[in-house]
């Protein structure tokens, strides 16, 4: 026989482990296929009363008067939820008198202590859509936790809470709302930055103050896409010094921003950089250069036809084709012995 | 067949006891190695979903689709031989809900009429592209693109497999990020939107992301996308179903979140284009593509000591088709376990390498007890508890440990992963498919895995015969026959 005596006892226990195991777990599957049927029965109910909320906030659209609690009917605790979901979906399509008369609806049922208690208690998805809803009412207590989740380590609740003081223009708070990005870890510099522009012009200030603090490079860069968007030329001048950073990222950024707002006075750091040992900014100068229809730039783009970089060999001659005349012409004449010239000149159609 | 045939066999294992108690040991312990490996993998999972969960966050992504900002992607999606679908396929990408998305399709030199089909379809004209030679493929014939949908381009180039024409495609795109979609499968409409969640969560550190692979067969297809989800019909493609699920449920969480994906679906995966250039691309001779390109990357990263990150998200779905025949099945599983080896032998250096840290030192190792010595053992186990039992050696004690280990556990894990996936995901459409799928868990163990662990070490000795090609995969077409 396998295996002595003394393990058989062993072998028995693993046995009916197994066997406890897989029992209490076909019960737990079971109580939620349980759960799951109940649910699908109440279906077309909830679809049904979905439907009733949806027509209230709709009516309510169509009222030049924000609603009372005497003119709606009674909301039961379990659809809070509901109506917090249809509030969400309507606010995403309307702003203005339509999106204070959704919130006056959901004040009219005192819906706000719900919305706190799921900003506080729940998920990072549940509190995120407290905030969104947040963005809408027009209160001080709300604002107030806006600003606090505005510090929040999640980086998309501290998303939500930014958009939320954004969609406020909470102008106001500017000072505390960027004095939570010097110590933030939020590293999503695209969502970020598409906030901060959101502020606007009187923003700019304080966001060149972000991009040269001692902030993590994530939320500096996020301030100089954000500048670069809100477009103001006035920008222009800090922002030069930061194309002298040691951070190539930096440099890229100050570039893209420099051939956005199309200003003459980043010509000279453009051809500097067009210089750069760093291949990406590099490219990015070349992109600007075309951008800032700088001619002055038409040796040093040709030179970088030869680039070690695709890239930077691709953005030059893209660049070059942009200058016009000149450059097609430059481009015409390498045609023969420059890969990129005969590409481009190909897509062109020249 | 007398009992009294295999006399001589229970003398032999008598005489031998201490051999054959040895290999008994060796029996238990791999089955226990393995459930215990389970038995951490799914908390592990169950952290990583109530953490990190996009579910119910429609807020998000949202914000991310009316934003401008969100990272443009290049779909690229190699075609061999598709016109049945092909059609359909590229309608359903066109319908991607995503603000700044290319889709790239390759014709990697078909024989069918797959390139006339698209041409006519999309009205295609031939254009030229400035592109980067960076990774190798065959020669391209030609470049099309279209007035009506300016972001598809058609690349039709000479026949080189499906690594050659995901090469290709990374050639002429020019996004930072490309995802590779099999041209039998649909991404899910809002699916690039959770899968691109990690790359601007943290664009220095993330270099590729996969998402999950659901079955496709018995969907209801409308407008080129999953209109109604349902279960297959067919034993086959349901226990797949399962399968998939358990697989995508609770290995590929868990191992994300300890840092250690060695693995990215090749029919659903997204990737930073730079980091997969400066690899070489994929490596064409493989059939382990996708797994071998991960590993290069792993590589690259470790060697540069670099700081890094390789995710999986579990809200993402691609639909892909599942084989309905054995012999198809078959020869699919048996390709992916030799391409696993190629994959594992190629980089076998990095194994237990502390240079090449956890990966070298517990993901590889893993994949490999998994993927490698996982079915062996367990066709091992298979001959010799026959063995045992024929000589009359076998005690009711160890049978019952043994199906414990092999079955009972086995439906213990499918089980939970069930349940994890009704609390956290709730992606399985009705009860009733619930209860289907619990079904689908029992049987799946009785069977079904067992049959698998054959064609896997099949694969193995194919692997050791140094056999190459895909072998047959015969597509249904649910795209175009809907």
């Amino acid at each position: 026989m396998l295996l002595s005596n003394s393990t058989s006892h062993w072998l028995d226990l693993l046995w009916s482990c197994s066997l406890v195991f897989t029992a209490i777990t076909l019960i737990v599957l079971a109580i939620l296929v349980l759960k799951r049927w109940r649910k699908e029965y109440d279906l077309p109910r909830l679809i049904q009363h979905r439907t009733q909320l949806s027509e209230i906030f709709h009516a309510a659209l169509s009222l030049s008067v924000p609603l009372t609690e005497d003119d709606l009917p009674k909301l039961r605790r379990r659809d809070r939820a509901l109506a917090c979901d249809i509030a969400l979906d309507i606010l995403r399509a309307v702003r203005g008198h339509d999106a204070i008369q959704v919130v006056s609806v959901l004040e009219a049922w005192r819906i706000r202590p719900y919305i706190e208690k799921i900003l506080h208690k729940g998920n990072r998805s549940k509190s995120v859509r407290a905030l969104t809803l947040y963005a809408h009412f027009n209160d001080e207590n709300s604002l107030q936790l806006l600003l606090i989740h505005a510090a929040s380590q999640d980086i998309y609740v501290q998303l939500a809470a930014l958009r939320g003081l954004a969609a406020r223009n909470a102008i106001d708070h500017l000072p505390a709302i960027l004095n939570c990005l010097l110590y933030s870890q939020q590293k999503n510099i695209l969502m970020l930055a598409d906030i901060l522009q959101r502020f606007g012009e009187p923003a700019i200030p304080l966001l060149l103050e972000l991009a040269t603090s001692e902030a993590a490079l994530e939320a500096r860069i996020a301030a100089v896409k954000a500048l670069a968007t809100i477009g103001s030329l006035t920008i222009i001048e800090p922002l030069l010094i930061l194309a002298t950073s040691h951070e190539p990222l930096m440099r890229i950024e100050v570039l893209a921003a420099c051939g956005k707002l199309g200003s003459p006075q980043a010509e000279m750091i453009t051809l500097k950089l067009l210089r750069d040992n760093s291949a990406k900014v590099r490219a990015q100068a070349a992109q600007t250069a075309g951008m800032l229809m700088l001619y002055e730039a038409l040796p040093m783009l040709t030179a970088l036809l030869n680039d070690e970089a695709w890239w930077v060999r691709c953005c030059a001659a893209e660049s070059l084709y942009q200058l016009g005349t000149s450059g097609i012409a430059i481009l015409h004449s390498l045609q023969t012995h420059n890969e990129l010239a005969t590409q481009i000149l190909s897509e062109r159609n020249l | 067949m007398s009992l009294e045939y295999f006399y001589p066999l229970t003398v032999f294992i008598e005489n031998n006891a201490p051999i054959f108690n040895g290999i008994s040991w060796f029996i238990l312990v791999m089955g226990a190695l393995q459930n215990l490996l389970y038995f951490l993998q799914l908390p592990t999972a169950w952290l990583e979903l109530r953490e990190h969960s996009q579910a119910e966050d429609t807020e998000s992504n949202w914000q991310m689709l009316i934003s401008d900002t969100t990272l443009p992607i290049s779909v690229l999606v190699p075609a061999y031989n598709e016109e049945i679908g092909i059609v359909e396929c590229v309608g359903s990408m066109l319908g991607l809900e995503y603000p700044d998305v290319e889709i790239i399709i390759i014709n990697d030199g078909s024989t069918d009429a797959t390139l006339q089909r698209l041409i006519e379809s999309f009205s295609l004209i031939p254009i030229t592209r400035a592109h980067q030679l960076s990774v190798p493929h065959a020669e391209v014939r030609g470049l099309y693109s279209s007035a009506l949908h300016t972001h598809l381009l058609l690349i039709d180039k000479q026949n080189g497999g499906k690594a050659d024409a995901i090469n290709a495609g990374i050639n002429f795109s020019r996004c930072p990020l490309f995802c590779v979609v099999d041209a039998d499968s649909i991404l899910e409409a809002a699916s690039l939107l959770s899968v691109v969640r990690p790359f601007m969560e943290d664009p220095q550190r993330v270099i590729a992301v996969g998402g999950t692979i659901r079955i496709i067969n018995g969907n209801e297809l409308r407008a080129n996308q999953v209109h109604k989800v349902k279960l297959p019909r067919k034993f086959l493609p349901l226990v797949q179903t399962m399968e998939y699920l358990r697989a995508f449920m609770m290995a590929r969480i868990a191992f994300s979140r300890w840092g250690i994906v060695t693995i990215i679906s090749g029919a659903f995966g997204i990737f930073r284009r730079d980091i997969a250039i400066e690899v070489g691309g994929y490596s064409h001779n493989t059939v382990g593509e996708d797994l071998e390109i991960l590993l290069k990357m792993h590589r690259l990263m470790k060697d540069r000591k670099q700081d890094y990150s390789i995710r999986y998200v579990p809200e993402p779905v691609c639909w892909t088709e599942a084989p309905e025949s054995l012999a198809i099945l078959g020869n699919q599983r048996k390709r992916w376990a030799r391409g696993a080896l190629e994959a594992f032998f190629k980089h076998r250096d990095m194994l237990f390498n502390p240079r090449y840290g956890t990966i070298g030192m517990i993901g590889f190792p893993l994949s490999l007890l998994i993927d490698v010595l996982g079915p062996i053992s367990a066709v091992v186990t298979y001959i010799f508890i026959a063995l045992f039992s024929l000589a009359g050696v076998l005690t009711i004690h160890f049978f019952l440990a043994f199906i414990a280990l092999e079955i009972v556990l086995g439906i213990f894990i499918s089980v939970l992963s069930l349940t994890l996936e009704e609390m956290e995901l709730r992606r399985v459409p009705r009860a009733s498919d619930l209860v289907t799928l619990l079904l689908m868990a029992i049987i799946e163990n009785l069977g079904y895995r067992q049959l698998n662990n054959f064609w896997r070490v099949i694969g193995l000795c194919q692997f050791i015969c140094k056999k190459q090609g895909w072998g047959i995969m015969k597509r249904i077409g649910f795209l175009s026959s809907k």
